[in-house]
């Protein structure tokens, strides 16, 4: 019955062949309750990916052993990078890894670096957007600049954070534009988007997942690689606007602690594979938090955040927040 | 009558045996969460959250707000008994919550609390439902300009809650500031005070630090000195602990009041139900009748806090429904369940889905009753165990000190933390050193440096912003008129005198 | 308040007082040290004014300067007015420290069931059975509430690793 259950998802998510051997395929297979950290408190953004993705595992029956999540939030992630590192060798601790923790491993000079945890696969990506106010006279990003030079007090742009991605979006726009903005930092998108429609900033920087509601905000330029899909496809990005250097993909990726081992690496990373494969995670996950759904494996992913790793801090030192 | 009519037909849908069922469930594990010291409602709601999902949206989002108010509600249980707040907002409802308690006045504490609770709630939610787009529209009108000038008026009226000894409550109150630079500050991103610790990048977390400066500090006064612990033992009947009728009569103008107000503060963006509290407190302070003798155990301080702080977390709710902004980190919490069940909150929201925002809405009015009702047949039992001995209270209370600053983070520097800042509060205490305005300061700086930061960033260090905008410039004006009142009152009487002299 | 209230506070001081008042003045000692430890790290460190605003140090070196001079104030002009208590006094926060510092080895459950036992059994002198009953019953509530039921992640302790 499950097999016939698990053989018709699978074949409804093209993926017969993983499916039908899953169980004997590894090498190694969590023998007791699987620790699965998130730096940031509960109700994150990455607690509740990992929470839906231990939804996905149960229900599709992907891992055979109880999935706990422990929240250990502080030093924007470094306390559960820093957990999650000291656990050695343990094949049983999985860890929530994402752009806007790897940043701050960057900015504050933490102790526990990419370098020391173990990459394990990234299943969605989300970038960022620049816009103005619905009801705003700028219309595009040309308009923007023109009137940040004719304007003397200049243009203030909002953004969640400081040190963080809302923060290396703007000073990439700044820099890339040769404009003079102001940064504005807050303590969220909620306060973000408030300011912008209050009047009191003239533009802001902020995530795809947060799902800003074009009715109200009229975004200007993507930071993506591509066009993103509806209902934001009439936004340009900055490469066909004539910037390719303005470009942002943030993962959401998992992580496992420095020494874990090569079949316990394949496993998680076979699991993560089937998730990503799931109708569940795409519709549930994916969809619902405006995220773009991808699958890099173990190696992929570690060689793309070592890339982006070291294009931030270039950024960060470029524009002064790191030395 | 159009909205009146859209309520009816929320309630039509959301008056079902199982949704009924759902949110009294809601209602008392809300009591339960909101009232273990550690836990608040964004936790509540966050651990719930995943349970819901199996429901229909309609019975899941009622029965989320059926914890949230819970929460709302124990949260002033820890306060009032044990003089340990489980949340920000609770700090004030202590204030008064706690003498009375000592008086043997638990009883009529509790109630109080509920009832203003349930009276500033059902105010929020009424504003909320009337008139929660044009709230929405207020709160876009607060920049950081304006937040600046509301925050700089409520630290200013600490100075009014400083106690005995206006030199030391003064003293307490810059610790407090001290105490809110530690970690990276929004505004400037550079880690202070941090002594290279981790666990200190984000600053001192304010539930542990309450905890130890509250509670763990009481478990040492308590052993010093017995004579307060048999405060606790005073044996009360249920009868004692209702509130006659004069008593219901003086809270339910202090409620009407602070409902308002707290409303009002809690559709601010980034303002708080703490800013709501505690605004509501100092103005009954000021205004009510038995002002001066709040702080000392007057069940209108208790009515003032809580109705101040839920009817701002009602108010929290203006923005997220008619914006999509959430005002609060429960809001945001639940924004997050919003979007799981396909809701797309904004300004459409109430085109595009009105079964499910009416249904919300009324849920909220089903959530407070629900929580009023559970949380008056839970009375009886905590009047019933306060009367557990001392030689037993003290060490259970020492060990959920320890369990509630552990279970915020999960994390052990919290516990260590927690013992650190009982005994140093419990020096304040023996020096005569009040604690209240330190926390109250540390929850406001931050507050205050951000705006700061955020208005001066955006004229590009042109201090006239703080000027041009009326709403801000009134609100330095009203804290002007407080601070130069007192000078003023003292000059006149010293005129008036000099010429009866004269004569 | 003022200059009445302070000489009333004098006349009042009870020989007992007198004698232990040396706490309340190292509390305020450790006000004017940490004051000034705030004032000058705000001020050379972090910056008072930047921008044509209030710095990073702006708050710490105000609040800083304030309690230092205020505390200082209080030390010198102000008559120690306190509470007879000794050090003993501290002996509770002591005892936790002792049971947090076992938590690693007993896990957060059984070391707190563990204080909650010998306190009422050795500070409250109360027999064996009622010791053992308040300690296991609130040991079985911290495990059903938070442990099962809320899911916080309670450090297990080599204890219960060693058994498994």
């Amino acid at each position: 019955m499950t097999m016939m259950k698990q053989f018709g998802k699978a074949a409804l998510s093209g993926a017969v062949g993983i499916t039908l051997i899953s169980g004997s395929a590894y090498a190694w297979e969590p023998e007791r309750n699987v620790e699965f950290i998130v730096p940031y408190s509960a109700g994150g953004g990455s607690d509740i990916n990992a929470r839906m993705l231990v939804e996905t595992l149960r229900q599709n029956d992907l891992v055979d052993e109880t999935i706990l999540v422990n929240n250990r939030p502080g030093g924007s992630g470094a306390v559960g990078n820093s957990y999650t590192y000291n656990k050695g060798d343990d094949n049983h601790t999985i860890m929530t890894f994402n752009g806007g923790q790897m940043m701050s491993m960057v900015t504050n000079d933490a102790n526990v670096q990419l370098e020391d945890l173990t990459p394990l696969g990234t299943l969605a990506l989300d970038t960022l957007l620049l816009g103005v106010a619905a009801d705003s006279e700028v219309e595009s990003l040309e308009d923007l600049v023109k009137m940040a030079e004719e304007d003397s007090d200049g243009i203030s742009i909002g953004g969640a954070g400081r040190g963080g991605e809302d923060h290396l979006a703007f000073a990439m726009i700044n820099s890339s534009l040769g404009a003079d903005f102001q940064y504005v930092p807050f303590g969220g998108t909620g306060e973000v988007t408030s300011a912008l429609l209050g009047g009191h900033i003239d533009a802001a920087v902020y995530k795809l997942g947060s799902r800003m509601d074009p009715n109200q905000v009229r975004s200007l330029a993507a930071l993506s690689e591509d066009r993103l899909e509806a209902p934001y496809d009439d936004v340009p990005t900055f490469a066909e606007l004539g910037y390719p250097d303005i470009q942002l993909m943030i993962f959401r990726g998992y992580a496992g602690p420095p020494e874990m081992s090569d079949e316990a690496i394949a496993y998680w990373e076979g699991v993560l594979e089937q998730a990503s494969e799931s109708e569940q995670w795409n519709a549930d996950y994916i969809e619902k938090n405006n995220l773009i759904g991808t699958f890099m494996g173990a190696e992929e992913s570690a060689e793309f955040y070592g890339r982006e790793k070291a294009r931030y801090s270039e950024k960060f030192k470029e524009v002064g927040i790191i030395e | 009558m159009d909205i009146l009519q859209s309520l009816l037909s929320g309630f039509a849908t959301s008056l079902t045996f199982s949704n009924i069922f759902a949110a009294l469930v809601g209602a008392g594990l809300g009591i339960v969460i909101g009232a273990i010291p550690g836990l608040g409602s964004v936790t509540g709601v966050a651990l719930l959250l995943p349970l819901t999902f199996q429901m229909d949206p309609i019975t899941g989002i009622i029965m989320l707000g059926a914890v949230y108010y819970g929460c709302m509600y124990g949260g002033s249980y820890s306060a009032i008994m044990l003089n340990i707040p489980g949340d920000a907002p609770a700090v004030v409802t202590a204030l008064d919550g706690y003498p009375l308690s000592k008086n043997g006045q638990a009883g009529k504490a509790l109630f109080t609390a509920n009832i203003s609770s349930f009276i500033g709630g059902t105010i929020g939610i009424i504003m909320l439902t009337f008139m929660g787009a044009a709230l929405a529209k207020i709160g876009l009108m607060f920049g950081p300009a304006e937040v600046a000038a509301l925050v700089i008026l409520a630290l200013c009226s600490i100075g009014w809650l400083l106690g005995d000894s206006p030199r030391k409550g003064l003293i307490s109150t810059f610790i407090g500031i001290m105490l809110s630079m530690v970690g990276i500050g929004l505004a400037f991103g550079q880690p202070r005070f941090t002594f290279d610790s981790m666990y200190l990048l984000n600053g001192i977390s304010f539930i542990p630090l309450v905890i130890g400066m509250f509670g763990f500090s009481q478990v040492l006064e308590m052993m010093v000195n017995r004579v307060d612990a048999a405060g606790l033992m005073t044996k009360l009947s249920l009868r004692e602990s209702l509130l006659d009728r004069s008593e219901v009569r003086r809270i339910i103008p202090v409620s009407l009041r602070s409902g308002v107000l707290g409303n009002l503060v809690g559709i601010l963006p980034g303002a708080g139900a703490t800013t709501g509290s505690f605004l509501a407190y100092v103005l009954e302070k000021k205004v009510g009748r038995h002002g001066a003798e709040m702080g000392t155990g007057r069940i209108e301080g208790v009515a003032a806090s809580e109705a101040g702080n839920n009817a701002a977390a009602a108010g929290s709710f203006a923005p997220l429904l008619s914006l999509g902004i959430p005002g609060s980190g429960t809001a945001a919490v639940l924004l997050g369940g919003l979007m799981m069940w396909g809701v797309q909150p904004g300004p459409m929201l109430f085109q595009n889905s009105p079964d499910f925002v009416w249904g919300l809405i009324s849920s909220m009015y089903l959530g407070n009753v629900m929580a009023v009702l559970a949380a008056l047949a839970i009375i009886p039992f905590l009047v019933k165990l306060l009367r557990v001995p001392p030689a037993f209270m003290i060490p259970v209370i020492a060990v959920v000190c320890v369990v509630g600053s552990y279970s915020v983070n999960n994390s052990m520097f919290d516990v260590w933390f927690m013992l650190g800042a009982g005994v140093i509060a419990f020096f304040m205490n023996v020096a005569k050193y009040p604690v209240a305005p330190l926390l109250l300061a540390f929850v406001l700086t931050p507050r205050l440096e951000t705006s700061l930061r955020q208005a001066l960033d955006i004229s590009r260090g042109d201090p006239s912003i703080f000027l041009g905008s009326p709403i801000a410039a009134t609100l330095l004006s009203i804290t002007l008129l407080f601070i130069l009142y007192p000078m003023i009152s003292k000059l006149v009487k010293a005129s008036i005198k000099k010429k009866q002299l004269a004569k | 308040m003022g200059i009445f209230g302070e000489i009333n506070v004098e006349v009042e001081k009870s020989p007992e007082e007198d004698r232990l008042s040396l706490l309340p003045a190292l509390v305020t000692i450790g006000i004017v040290v940490m004051g000034v430890c705030w004032a000058a790290f705000g001020i050379f460190k972090y910056g008072v004014w930047v921008n044509n605003g209030p710095g990073g140090g702006f708050f710490s070196a105000v609040a800083g300067i304030g309690a230092a001079s205020l505390a200082a104030y209080e030390f010198f002009f102000s008559p120690v007015r306190a509470r007879p208590i000794g050090g003993k006094s501290l002996w509770p926060a002591g005892a936790m420290g002792l049971a947090i510092l076992s938590i690693p080895f007993l896990g957060m459950v059984l070391s707190m069931s563990v204080f909650i036992l010998l306190w009422i059994l050795v500070v409250e002198k109360k027999t064996w059975r009622q010791s053992i009953l308040t300690g296991v019953g609130a040991g079985v509530a911290l495990y059903l509430l938070f442990g099962l039921w809320l899911k916080v992640p309670f450090p297990q302790g080599l204890l219960l690793e060693l058994l498994q």
